[in-house]
């Protein structure tokens, strides 16, 4: 934001004129503003309710809050004050009676400085139905009941009968903002933000003897602090910003430790140990312009330097206390880590002649990894002393990106637009050393008429790497075949149109088709090929001024096929995964009485169904069809009692039917050598009731 | 004859009344006022907007500006600031407009889509104060170059304010010509954008951006640390795809799967994993409990991730294998 002189914007009004001439100054002197409603004083709405929600599910409750069978209070409203000298305060807070509540307020003095405040939780579910014999969920240490049977050699053999219980997966995020903008002279603007999330709760992670894993409540307790310190400079030529930005990251956890459930016949492997992420610093350094060179030319850039630090302790290598002696000494207490991170871009558009557009633009991201590089021992899941010993491999990458592209819109009713992209990136401790891909590209518009408007797209990408070697930086080789999919050679053919027409002034309709194919065709082992489909149809009706109906429908079509080789050469199995996802909506609103009644209702339908098929020469059946369906009604009514007085009032049906083989069955002591958490695929019908009474003031 | 006669009395006397009709006519052009022309302003400033465009006036109010930033006679930079050019300040000179006798569709820029003015046109009167901090992308941007108007997206005179700038409202404007995120967030596993919780503007800059997707940090990486900053690291042992670009697994707008995977393990680690021995064996339907090989770790729950489940890396000491 800038201050410009009333001649400043007449400049800019007077390019604005169809009819061409600069308007000269305007003696504004005798605009009193007599009729101007400039609000004064308080004002404001409370909304008092209660929401009413049919039936306990933790999947419903994902970012709803409504997770419990029960009634809550529906509180929120908005109260804003404007005083004299352009001081000003502003509060809204909603559903306060949820778990999602949200206040946010803003307030300062116009065109002069402004401080704003914010909160809101977002509440997060996983795994319903889950159980698990583990005591101490949501603590640092998981314990085994004592005496009734564990560890056993297998989840058969294990006493879950009578150890398992419900446990509750899902963690709160409570976000916490404040920020301020101060309004300097000379067209300088100041301001900072600081952002604290804070999650608390559990999330679903697992632990293993070697190949005996138990799925086990992670503790999530951690915290995000975001600030930054910014200055913009803005005239009508040059627009320039410096910030400066940290990110810190705080877990009061270091560590998961959990008693192992199986018997595993070595000494002293009764305990695991997770490390958790730890904590984490970024400082950043950033600043961009934009400079009007001419009237025709212009350019702009940006550049980030930063920094990121990890120096958090070390566990033990090991939990094991018949290891721990043989266990040789740490090269270091920390990993002392860093890495730099450096972004650049620059970009010029120029405009040489009516009608022609031309843009380009570089830019640069590295990562580089500068931790020190050591070699340290390794002990195989609390169980044995690796014998070799490993050392860290810190990755770096650096990614050179060109884009040049024009846009040409001198013909009546055609636009053309077209480019090419290239990308180069350069890794460290990879198979291969560089990829480079370049992507042409172009886009035709036809304006059929002032109604009827078609778009269409084209694409070609090739990708090729320098050379793909072998990387020995975790355990064994892969198999020399192998070519994984972010370097592997490729080729990526798009397209896409679209159709929008005004059928008339009230009706419009909407068709789009996009598809894009990746062949892989160097590959031999992993990923071969994938192409995904989508098709949309939209329609928006004005049924009279007072209803206006739309709908639309998207489907969309994803496959992918790999090959793989358990004997460690040529393919001899091959995996195809193919996602079909389709989703129908209607909506309509309805003014049933003007500046009385408003009613409205949204309908979704939504449908997923994702076949897989990994075959062998021996023709193994595919796996069971994963589906979810969705059903949503949502209704929705405002009636105005009187001036200040209205009567809001709401229901919302959700239905959610899914099917997932990936759990459905998996009991706890399903697999012989998985405690699993014997959760299932998500089902839920729940209806909530909401009214409430809002009152203005 | 008598035909003839009757026939060229007609004849005669329509020409009587065509001739009577074109002198009125032509006296009544002579006598019409000259309007004023496209480059002059009004008289009285925003006055006289408000005669016409007031809360008794539905779908034409301008009332809502008022409780706008744009509204607010004490900020030197608004429109309604001191010295200010009030609703002109956007909308062009209105003595035209505002003049009986008018076309009022090709008088003023009114930002609406069949607005006489070309998009760029309009957007100017908009760049014209707002060029600065994040709008310095917008030249040339993914936007700009699609041809959109500012008011496209924005609406500064609703009564209920500007849906761009509250987070619940935002990305009903966003997913109208996005169709395919606007599928992406009714999948399964997604971001809470459908809930209102987060707004596309989270994770991009529609205004521009030099990065991939108009993305507000530099890379995607930054982007998804802002808020998972626990996978930023540096840490011992890194998960290669990890550091170089989330989107390798992760499907950002939505997914049929967990964590909006792009695909379930094992075959979305197979794509990158094949030494001799447990990774490289083919994971059949063989492996659900009631299978021929009986329920087996490397299929069901978690898959490759119920043992190595630091698959976003680990600083344990032990953890190369991502097991601790």
């Amino acid at each position: 934001m800038t201050t410009y002189s009333p001649l400043f914007l007449l400049a800019a009004l007077g390019v604005l004129s169809a009819a061409g001439p600069a308007a000269a100054q305007v003696d504004t002197s005798q605009w009193k503003c007599e009729s101007c409603p400039f609000p004064k004083g308080i004002k404001g709405n409370v909304d008092v309710g209660a929401a009413y929600v049919s039936d306990d599910s933790t999947t419903f409750g994902n970012y709803t809050g409504l997770d419990s069978q029960g009634a809550y209070l529906d509180l929120g409203g908005t109260v804003s004050y404007r005083g004299d000298g352009g001081y000003f305060a502003d509060l809204t807070a909603a559903d306060l009676g949820l778990d999602i509540r949200s206040i946010t307020a803003e307030s300062g003095r116009a065109g002069l400085y402004s401080i704003d405040l914010g909160y809101a939780e977002i509440p997060r579910y996983f795994a319903d139905g889950a159980r698990t014999p583990f005591l101490g969920n949501g603590g640092d240490t998981l314990t085994l009941p004592q005496g009734v049977g564990f560890p056993a050699v297998d989840t058969p053999s294990m006493p879950l009968a009578t150890t398992l219980q419900p446990i509750e997966l899902g963690y709160k995020t409570s976000r916490f903002d404040i920020g301020g903008k101060w309004v300097g002279q000379e067209n300088w603007i100041y301001s900072f933000n600081l952002r604290r999330d804070v999650r608390d709760g559990t999330k679903p992670t697992a632990g293993s003897f070697y190949s005996n894993a138990s799925q086990l409540a992670l503790q999530v307790d951690q915290t995000t602090d975001q600030f930054e310190l910014a200055a913009s400079y803005a005239t009508r030529q040059l627009q320039a910003n410096v910030a400066y930005q940290l990110s810190e990251f705080r877990n009061r956890s270091d560590a998961l430790t959990w008693e192992n459930p199986f018997s595993m016949g070595i000494a002293g492997a009764d305990r695991g140990q997770l490390a958790q992420a730890p904590d984490n610093r970024f400082h950043q350094v950033v600043a961009s312009a934009g400079y009007q060179i001419t009237p025709s030319v212009r350019a702009s850039t940006d550049v980030a330097y930063g920094q990121g630090t990890q120096n958090v302790d070390y566990l033990a290598s090991t939990l094991n206390p018949a290891l721990i002696p043989s266990v040789p000494a740490m090269p270091a207490p920390s990993l002392d880590g860093q890495v730099t991170t450096f972004n650049f871009n620059a970009k010029i558009t120029a405009a040489p002649t009516e009608g022609l557009r031309l843009h380009a633009i570089y830019a640069r991201d590295i990562r580089d990894n500068e931790s020190p590089i050591l070699i340290y021992p390794h002990v195989a899941t609390d169980m044995f002393i690796d014998p070799d010993l490993r050392g860290n491999t810190p990755f770096g990458l650096t990614q050179d990106r060109i884009k040049l592209g024009a846009d040409y819109t001198g013909l009546e009713a055609w636009k053309f637009n077209a480019g090419v992209d290239w990308d180069n990136r350069e890794r460290s401790y990879q198979e291969v050393v560089t990829t480079r891909e370049a992507t042409v590209w172009g886009r035709a518009t036809w304006q059929a008429e002032e109604s009827l408007a078609l778009t269409f797209d084209l694409a070609y990408g090739d990708r090729n790497n320098s050379s793909y070697g072998v990387a020995y930086w975790f355990g064994d080789p892969n198999n020399p075949r192998m070519r994984k999919y972010n370097l592997a050679s490729r080729e990526r053919r798009k397209a896409a149109a679209r159709a929008d027409w005004a059928v008339s002034d009230t009706v419009s309709l909407g068709l789009g088709v996009d598809w894009v194919n990746d062949d892989y065709s160097q590959t031999v082992i992993g990923l071969n090929e994938s192409e995904a489909t989508n098709i949309s149809a939209d329609i928006a009706v004005a049924l009279s001024d007072a209803t206006h109906f739309h709908a639309f429908w998207q489907g969309e079509k994803m496959w992918t096929r790999q090959s793989g080789s358990q004997a460690y050469a040529a393919p001899d199995w091959t995996g195809r995964v193919e996602d079909r996802f389709q989703v129908l909506g209607f909506g309509i609103k309805h003014a049933a009485i003007p500046d009385k009644l408003d009613l409205g209702a949204n309908i979704t339908f939504s449908r997923s169904d994702s076949d897989t098929s990994v075959q062998t020469s021996i023709g193994e059946p595919p796996f069971p069809t994963a589906e979810t369906a969705r059903d949503v009604l949502k209704l929705y009514a405002s009636y105005k009692i009187d001036e200040n007085l209205w009567l809001n009032g709401s229901y919302w049906y959700e239905r959610y039917d899914s099917a997932d083989w990936r759990v459905d069955g998996v009991q706890p002591d399903a697999v012989y050598n998985l405690l699993a958490f014997g959760n299932h695929a998500p089902q839920y019908r729940v209806n909530v009731f909401r009214v409430a009474v809002r009152y203005q003031f | 004859m008598k035909i003839t006669r009757s026939v060229l009395s007609a004849l005669l006397f329509l020409a009587g009344v065509g001739w009577q009709a074109l002198a009125v006519a032509q006296q009544a052009g002579a006598a019409a006022p000259k309007l004023p022309s496209l480059d002059e302003y009004t008289q009285k400033g925003a006055d006289t907007c408000l005669s016409c465009h007031d809360d008794e006036s539905p779908g034409y109010s301008a009332a809502a500006i008022f409780s706008s930033k744009h509204g607010q006679p004490a900020d030197k930079r608004s429109p309604f600031g001191a010295g200010g050019l009030q609703c002109e300040a956007c909308h062009g000179p209105g003595a035209q407009h505002s003049a009986k006798g008018s076309k009022k569709k090709l008088s003023i820029n009114s930002f609406k889509a069949d607005s006489y003015l070309p998009v760029a046109q309009r957007n100017q009167a908009c760049l014209s104060c707002h060029e600065g901090t994040s709008r310095t992308g917008w030249h040339a941007g993914t936007h700009e170059r699609n041809n959109l108007a500012c008011t496209d997206c924005h609406k500064i005179h609703q009564p209920q304010g500007d849906p761009m700038l509250a987070k619940a409202t935002e990305a009903e404007a966003c997913l109208s010509c996005h169709k395919d995120q606007r599928a992406d967030f009714h999948k399964p596993s997604t971001h809470p954008v459908r809930y209102g919780l987060m707004s596309c503007s989270g994770c991009h800059s529609p205004h521009g951006s030099t990065a991939d997707a108009m993305l507000v940090k530099p890379t995607l990486n930054q982007t998804c640390y802002s808020c998972h900053a626990e996978k930023r690291g540096p840490l011992l042992w890194e998960h290669q795809p990890v550091t170089e670009d989330c989107s390798l697994c992760h499907s950002p707008h939505g997914s049929l799967r967990e964590a909006m995977l792009n695909k379930s393990p094992a075959l979305l680690c197979q794509q990158c994993h094949s030494p001799a021995a447990h990774p490289s064996v083919a994971r059949t339907s063989n492996g659900l409990p009631g299978g021929s090989a009986g329920g087996s770790i490397f299929v069901v729950a978690g898959s490759c991730l119920s043992c190595h489940s630091q698959v976003h890396g680990s600083n344990h000491p032990s953890g190369a294998k991502l097991m601790r």
